[in-house]
């Protein structure tokens, strides 16, 4: 069925079969065929690596068990049950995925000038984008592990975005519900000739153990700016990978903010390379867990060259038992004098359960750097709700001031209000103050 | 005879766990009266303020306090508030990321609620404010700040009297206001304490300090000087220099 791709021949373990079918399935995907030599490689490290384990460091804190088990399928097109009453108060242009599936009657981008957005698998809008879709897997082939190798693999479509002057800000949003699931998107987004571009991306799910897993590649060239605010609310008992890569050529701006809310198992990587000099990154998370839900970032940040700045803060308030990890890895090459480059990771536990860990990682070969990271843990401070109750207010509305304050400096770098609102619109106060108590 | 707005008889009271530090303390506060508290430090004068305002660090093991014929210690830290109750404290927290006039707001709202009227709308709070900030010294820009983020001392003060003048109280607590205030400052809080009065007449307040010079400001109609957990002395204001000349083992022998 596929002539190009010779995984025919490949013997996917038992914690692996269900690949067998979908991978002929995505393999014969509108305009697969072009990436045929990446998805041979992917799905032979796929099968070489294996399901990590808490053995492994990187994810000690993560019970992939539930999911390994499972005979993961193709998601089906969940757009009949979709709520799609989240949509209501997300603007255009926005393009909304169904369990991974472009959704055209949910969508819509016109034209824009300085801008254009295609997809694989969708011919027509492939017209001049080619040179763009050349740089897919670049930056994510310098990296290999499980769930980058299973996108690799398996993934049925790439989503282009190319900007060259402005694009003000699109809207992505991906709703999940195909329980038992594989939802594997792929995206890739160049912003050139001193371009900026405006992205929000909201994850919305509430399907039963599915496994969504993204990829997103991001080419920053010089003198270009992007501002990519996201937001995660999955279901409950669903595992949220998102890998993104990024790449900034001299004097680009990057300003990443990753807002989590909800989800059973939410892990976002970011693997920032500045390849240029007086480039800014900065990485910010604020996550706010409940239950049994982890929220587990990894940052690394590469400084190649001299005199860029970078920051990680991240931000979590975590109850019942839920936990927060934060690896937050700087690396200073011998080239990249004068670097700054700072990380802190502060975490609020409203509960004996909950927990919050950092594991700081430092990499410095150049001289005269500037470089610092720090840590904090704690409850809510009783001597602040005090001073607030003896001014009459209630300590609920205390609790709540408290931790919106502690929330703020995060949420002031969000630009798009409507991910903004989204957040602080969440269950914090209902959720969040009984379980401070 | 007028109206007991404060009445604290036979108040014993210990660090929760530890020893005790009120041994008897008996006050009472009419309305429209300003009281002086002396007393060296370790004397309880901070415990007494912050058993009046609610703090749950102290356990009262005998007496009583009523406030406004109500039992005071029955009741919750934000309910002692929202009757007219209110403590400038000595060290006061800060509030990261939590914006000067929305807590101000948030806390005069609250109050108002309490009592059945609507909240303030933002036109009108952000006018009465301004008014008020401007006649403390408390510069617009620090209400746009976190609260008490990077504030000098003095700074925090002035900004204790602004939300006493905002939070508008039948009785306030001035927990050591004036320490560590040049005359000045001590002159605007004065100012805020006597705009209060002037609104209404019947308001109260409590002064509780190491040194004269801010009840020679503020002109108290009783003072009283605390040693050792009780009031060893109580007079008229003329009892705030004696006790400056004599010294507080004066009081204690006198």
């Amino acid at each position: 069925m596929n002539g190009l791709l010779e995984v025919d021949g490949m013997n996917f373990p038992e914690s692996l079969k269900w690949c067998e079918e979908y991978i002929d399935v995505a393999a014969s995907a509108a305009g697969a065929q072009r990436f045929g030599k990446e998805r041979e490689k992917a799905a032979k490290s796929l099968i070489s690596l294996g399901w990590p384990t808490k053995k492994d460091e990187l994810w000690r804190y993560t019970d992939l068990g539930p999911y390994q088990s499972k005979n993961l399928s193709l998601p089906v097109n969940g757009a009949g049950q979709i709520k799609t009453e989240l949509l209501d108060k997300i603007p255009f242009p926005r393009m909304v995925f169904i369990n991974g599936i472009y959704s055209d009657i949910h969508s819509d981008c016109a034209a824009f000038n300085g801008a254009s957005v295609f997809r694989l698998g969708d011919p027509a809008s492939l017209y001049n984008c080619s040179a763009a879709l050349d740089k897919a897997f670049q930056l994510s082939n310098a990296k290999e592990s499980f769930f980058l190798s299973m996108n690799g693999a398996l993934f049925t479509d790439i989503l282009g975005i190319v900007v060259t002057d402005s694009l003000e800000r699109l809207h992505i949003v991906h709703l999940n519900n195909s329980s038992g699931a594989a939802i594997l998107p792929r995206m890739l987004i160049i912003v050139d000739g001193g371009g900026k571009l405006g992205l929000s991306e909201y994850y919305f799910g509430e399907g039963e153990g599915y496994v969504f897993n993204e990829v997103t590649e991001l080419f920053i060239g010089e003198g270009a700016q992007v501002e990519l605010s996201s937001i995660v609310d999955e279901g409950s008992a669903s595992f949220h990978i998102s890998q993104i890569f990024v790449e900034q050529q001299s004097s680009a701006n990057l300003s990443l903010n990753l807002l989590c809310k909800g989800g059973g198992s939410v892990r976002q990587e970011s693997y920032i390379s500045l390849e240029g000099e007086h480039c800014k990154a900065q990485v910010r998370g604020l996550s706010v867990m409940e239950s049994s839900a982890l929220s587990d970032n990894l940052v690394e940040m590469k400084h190649s060259k001299p005199n860029s700045r970078s920051s990680q803060k991240f931000k979590g308030v975590y109850s019942g038992s839920s936990a927060g990890v934060f690896r937050g890895t700087i690396i200073v090459e011998k080239e990249a004098i004068g670097t700054e480059a700072y990380q802190s990771h502060d975490s609020i536990l409203l509960t004996d359960t909950a927990s919050a860990t950092t594991l700081p990682h430092l990499k410095i070969w150049a001289d005269e750097v500037k470089c610092s990271h720090g840590a904090t843990v704690g409850q809510l401070d009783d001597e602040s709700i005090f001073y607030l109750r003896s001014r009459g207010i209630a300590e609920d509305e205390a609790r709540k001031i408290l931790l919106n304050g502690f929330m703020k400096d995060v949420l002031d770098e969000v630009e798009c209000s409507v991910v903004k609102d989204n957040f602080v619109a969440c269950k914090l106060e209902q959720s969040l103050l009984s379980g401070g108590k | 005879m007028a109206k007991t707005v404060l009445r604290i008889a036979g108040l014993h009271a210990r660090v929760k766990g530890g020893s005790e530090i009120l041994k008897g303390v008996d006050i009472e506060v009419c309305e429209g009266e300003i009281h002086g508290i002396m007393g060296p430090n370790g004397a309880g004068k901070s415990t007494l303020a912050n058993i009046l305002i609610g703090k749950d660090d102290y356990e009262v093991t005998e007496g009583v306090v009523e406030f406004l014929g109500e039992d005071l210690l029955s009741m919750s830290p934000e309910e002692r508030a929202q009757k007219g109750l209110f403590l400038a404290f000595q060290y006061p927290v800060e509030l990261p990321g939590v914006v000067g006039s929305y807590f101000i707001r948030t806390a005069l709202n609250s109050i108002r609620k309490a009592k059945g009227l609507k909240p303030l709308g933002l036109r009108e709070f952000n006018k009465m404010i301004s008014e008020k900030a401007s006649l403390l010294g408390v510069k617009e820009e620090m209400l746009k700040r976190s609260v008490n983020e990077g504030f000098s001392g003095g700074e925090k003060k002035r900004y204790e009297v602004l939300q006493m003048a905002m939070l508008d109280p039948i009785f306030a607590v001035l927990d050591e206001t004036d320490s560590g205030l040049d005359v000045d400052a001590l002159k605007v809080i004065a100012e805020g304490v006597n705009v209060l009065r002037k609104s209404d007449p019947r308001k109260c307040f409590l002064m509780i300090t190491h040194y004269q010079r801010v009840l020679d400001l503020i002109l108290p109609d009783k003072v009283h000087v605390m040693v050792d957990g009780k009031i060893v002395k109580s007079g008229d204001r003329g009892l705030a220099s004696e006790v400056e000349d004599k010294g507080y083992e004066w009081a204690v022998g006198g």
